[in-house]
């Protein structure tokens, strides 16, 4: 069957998109020291915030799963206000401005404030450890999972879980062997857009836990450094972060049908 | 075998319902949409809480005072969507309930595998879900429920949205699986009734409004029991040939046998034939209709554009939908004697 | 019957001719000049107040400041951004711009800025100057490479000491805020950003900071076309008003 077609002029805005999406990026990329660029990447500097970032952002989506999991099963089954709230919680660090983000963490979790005080006085102190990355990054970050999969959950029917029920699965079981396995797509998704935005995540990194090689300087803090230092270095590292997102954005793509078709 | 029974009402629903279910005994539930049926199956399912009363299983209070949770209950549910798992194989969602229950997974394969040969799926073990046909995904739920030797079977129209031919056979999958498991069978399905059903709940309205065994209920269907089917005529009686079915001394009846279900002499029988295909004769009226029966009027319903007349045939009931014009010209009330007469062609005959 | 354009075709032109007449130059007779000037954030409360005085002595003038790291300043100009003035925080970027041939008349110096450190009000962790007072205790200075965090290395090696920060930063305005909220018991910023702290902040003069000293310089950008008012700022900058404002600010150490 010949789908009817699209009218012409549509090909007009198209072309627009694609310009204003491609411009800034394809300009990032003329400009960057392809010669230079194993010389530039081989900077201890610049090694050691790759796998600073790659470190946090996979303990970041390991928080994520393990928080957001639960969140999003007990989301998708709630009805009413209760189930509205949490919705509306869980997803306001996504439109957060980064910034703010970290204002509200170190408000939160800051020496000088009560609850950072009292973490400090018990000899937890969380300002400028790797740990404060990695809880800059999944206050950002878990929210994308939740939603990914708590949509997932709700457009899968309920008969599923019955049937399991009736066959004599404990809700345990049925979690393990039938819902969550429905999902895998989802989760694998939403795991990677977590990382994502794990991996860019600056603003909040920032304000709440510093900037020092190999402790919290992360990719796009050593980027947001080096723009002051060498640009070239910058658009160098900017060339992984760049590969890095592509690779996840496929990744999400091919997981992008959210769950399994039915039978 | 367990022993079912169902002293429960669902307030919010309008439900109150009043049910024994014989130990082994397949019990059809019948009644129109909206009559309590679907919550009948989720009370013994466990999928409804009672508001009042309780639901017993095999002596063992499962909802009222106590409260077993549904994976608890030992009760398999089929419905429509056979909801096969669809990212495990046929063999492993079969295996699922065995494996939920503590078996081994060899044990558990080697029970889905007995399982799926006896519903005639055998071959489909390493097939997905996705794959199957209707009636093969349908079968392989049969398969997967009873994989876990449930004490209760209940099943919700399991087999519309089937087509006939598949509706057959899985209708003569469940009639061999179902044989001494009680169950609860939802269905608006003559044949379903005929086919596998031991008994037969009428219900209305929230209630159960009659009870029997469903031999009795098909020899002499009562009006309530006929409302609430597909609306034809039944009649049981004995074949005495492929196309003749005997209902009375001296009473045949002359049909077409379904293709699937043919007559066998000797055997039970069934007939149905539609109120609309039969017509009234002040007299004989001779010609092609191989049916010609006396009758007596028993009652006269005008239906708005049709008038049912319900009459009585050698000690059964028969509707005849007759046009209100008819009714008058032939001056028909209540004692009346007339002659029913149907085209062969028109009767449907089913053997066993 | 005459076809109308397809509505998105209309649209699309439209949209077009609205993003390519907002492209002409604000000052197209509209009778005001723009003097855009880009500084160094160090620079910031300071120039404001001398662009507001130049703004009441030159009727129809404004000016537009832009604020930033210096080396930003410098890439934003390669890049051609519209500019008339440039302050550098440092000699090295300035001649980074001169090197690119971006700047008109050479470049003066017109001030000074030495670092110092700073507490939090109160100075909860009891530091006493850089010294074994700073032992296990968080420290946050500039990042190396950056004016401030080159001019901090400088100094360290110069006075032989080895500072132990627990965050580098890119902006010295962030270890100002870091240290203000408490979250760092002491920093090392410019003495200007420890005037700028006020009360917030104790501060504790570093002997011998003399000896990293950042040189700030002010030169035209070549490709300004206000040439003569830009070269009217540069003199309200090294002239008596601006530097009486840069020494009350604390430039000049």
């Amino acid at each position: 069957m010949i789908r009817p077609s699209l009218p012409r002029w549509l090909l007009l805005p198209v072309a627009a998109a694609v310009v204003f999406l491609a411009v800034p990026l394809v300009a990032l990329l003329a400009r960057v020291p392809w010669t230079r660029l194993p010389a530039l990447l081989s900077a201890p500097a610049a090694v050691e915030a790759f796998w600073l970032s790659l470190r946090t952002c996979a303990v970041t989506t390991l928080v994520s799963l393990v928080l957001g999991l639960p969140l999003a099963l007990l989301l998708s089954r709630g009805k009413g206000r209760w189930a509205a709230a949490g919705r509306t919680l869980s997803t306001v660090p996504m439109v957060l401005p980064p910034v703010v983000a970290g204002l509200a963490l170190l408000i939160a979790l800051g020496r000088r404030e009560p609850l950072g005080g009292w973490l400090a006085a018990g000899g937890v102190d969380l300002a400028f450890t790797t740990t404060a990355v990695v809880i800059a990054q999944t206050f950002v970050a878990m929210p994308y999972l939740v939603v990914s999969v708590e949509g997932a959950l709700r457009s899968t029917p309920d008969d599923y879980a019955i049937a399991a029920a009736t066959l004599g699965a404990s809700p345990t079981t049925v979690l393990r062997r039938v819902s969550l396995p429905l999902v895998a797509p989802a989760v694998a998704s939403g795991a990677a857009l977590a990382f994502a935005r794990a991996l860019g995540e600056f603003g909040a990194t920032l304000t709440f836990a510093g900037s020092l090689q190999g402790t919290t300087r992360t990719l796009p803090l050593e980027i947001y450094l080096q723009r002051e230092v060498d640009t070239d270095t910058a658009l160098a590292l900017s060339v992984v972060l760049i590969t890095i997102a592509a690779v996840l954005v496929a990744v999400t793509a091919r997981f992008s049908r959210g769950a399994w078709s039915r039978p | 075998m367990s022993k079912l029974s169902v002293q429960a009402a669902l307030a919010d629903r309008g439900v109150d319902l009043a049910l024994e279910v014989t130990a082994g005994c397949v019990t059809a539930v019948v009644g129109p949409n909206g009559a309590g049926k679907t919550s009948l199956l989720h009370l013994v399912a466990g999928l409804a809480r009672p508001t009042s009363g309780s639901v017993r299983i095999a002596d063992r209070e499962v909802a009222g005072a106590a409260w077993v949770p549904v994976h608890q209950r030992r009760v398999a549910l089929l419905t429509q969507r056979p909801a096969l798992f669809p990212h495990l194989d046929v063999l492993a969602n079969v295996a699922f309930g065995p494996r939920s229950s503590g078996a081994t997974a060899a044990d558990a394969r080697k029970r889905a595998q007995a399982e799926l040969e006896a519903v005639g799926c055998g071959e489909l073990a390493s097939r997905r879900p996705q794959d199957l046909s209707g009636g093969q995904a349908q079968r392989v739920a049969i398969a997967r429920a009873l994989a876990t030797d449930p004490d209760v079977v209940l099943l919700d129209e399991p087999l519309a949205g089937l087509d006939v031919a598949v509706a057959t056979e899985v209708r003569h999958a469940l009639a061999a699986r179902l044989r001494g498991r009680t169950s609860l069978l939802v269905t608006h399905e003559l044949l379903d009734i005929w086919t596998i059903a031991d008994q037969v709940a009428v219900l209305e309205g929230g209630r159960v409004v009659e009870s029997g065994l469903a031999a009795d209920l098909l020899a002499r269907p009562t009006s309530t029991f006929l409302g609430r089917l597909s609306g034809t005529n039944l009649f049981t009686g004995t074949a005495v040939g492929d196309t003749v079915l005997q209902i009375a001394p001296d009473v045949n009846l002359h049909g077409l046998p379904d293709p699937d279900q043919p007559l066998t002499v000797g055997l039970a029988g069934l007939a149905s034939v539609q109120p609309a295909a039969v017509a009234l004769y002040l007299a004989d009226p001779g010609g092609s209709p191989r049916n010609h029966l006396a009758a007596e009027v028993t009652g006269i319903e005008p239906r708005g554009h049709y008038v049912r007349v319900n009459l009585t045939v050698a000690g059964q009931p028969l509707a005849a939908d007759l046009t209100g014009q008819a009714v008058a010209e032939l001056a028909l009330r209540p004692g009346a004697r007339v002659q029913a007469a149907f085209k062969a062609t028109q009767v449907r005959l089913y053997g066993r | 019957m005459r076809r109308r354009l397809p509505a998105g075709l209309t649209a699309a032109l439209l949209l077009t001719a609205m993003l390519l007449t907002s492209c002409a130059p604000a000052s197209a007779g509209s009778g005001r000049t723009d003097l855009v000037v880009f500084a160094a954030s160090s620079l910031n409360p300071t120039f404001a107040t001398l662009g507001t005085e130049f703004e009441a002595a030159h009727p129809g003038v404004t000016v537009t400041f832009s604020f930033d790291g210096s080396a930003a300043l410098v890439d934003q100009l390669k890049a051609g951004a519209p500019a008339d003035v440039f302050a550098s925080a440092d000699t090295a970027n300035m001649d980074k711009a001169s090197t690119a041939g971006l700047i008109g008349n050479s470049p003066v110096q017109f001030t000074t800025n030495v670092l110092t450190l700073i507490t939090p009000k109160g100075n909860p962790a009891d530091i006493t100057g850089l010294d074994t007072s700073l032992d296990g205790k968080k420290l946050v200075v500039c990042a190396d490479g950056v004016p401030c965090g080159t001019a901090t290395k400088k100094l360290a090696a110069a006075l032989g000491i080895t500072l132990k920060p627990v965050s580098e930063e890119t902006k010295v305005t962030d270890v100002r805020t870091k240290v203000e909220s408490g979250q760092a018991d002491a920093g090392i910023v410019y003495v200007t950003d420890a005037k700028a702290s006020g009360t917030k902040v104790e501060t504790l003069p570093i002997t011998g900071a003399d000896k990293a000293r950042n040189e700030y310089l002010i030169g035209q950008v070549l490709a300004s076309a206000r040439a003569s008012l830009a070269a009217e700022f540069v003199a309200l900058v090294t002239g008596e008003r601006g530097q009486q404002v840069l020494k009350a600010a604390g430039f000049g150490g």
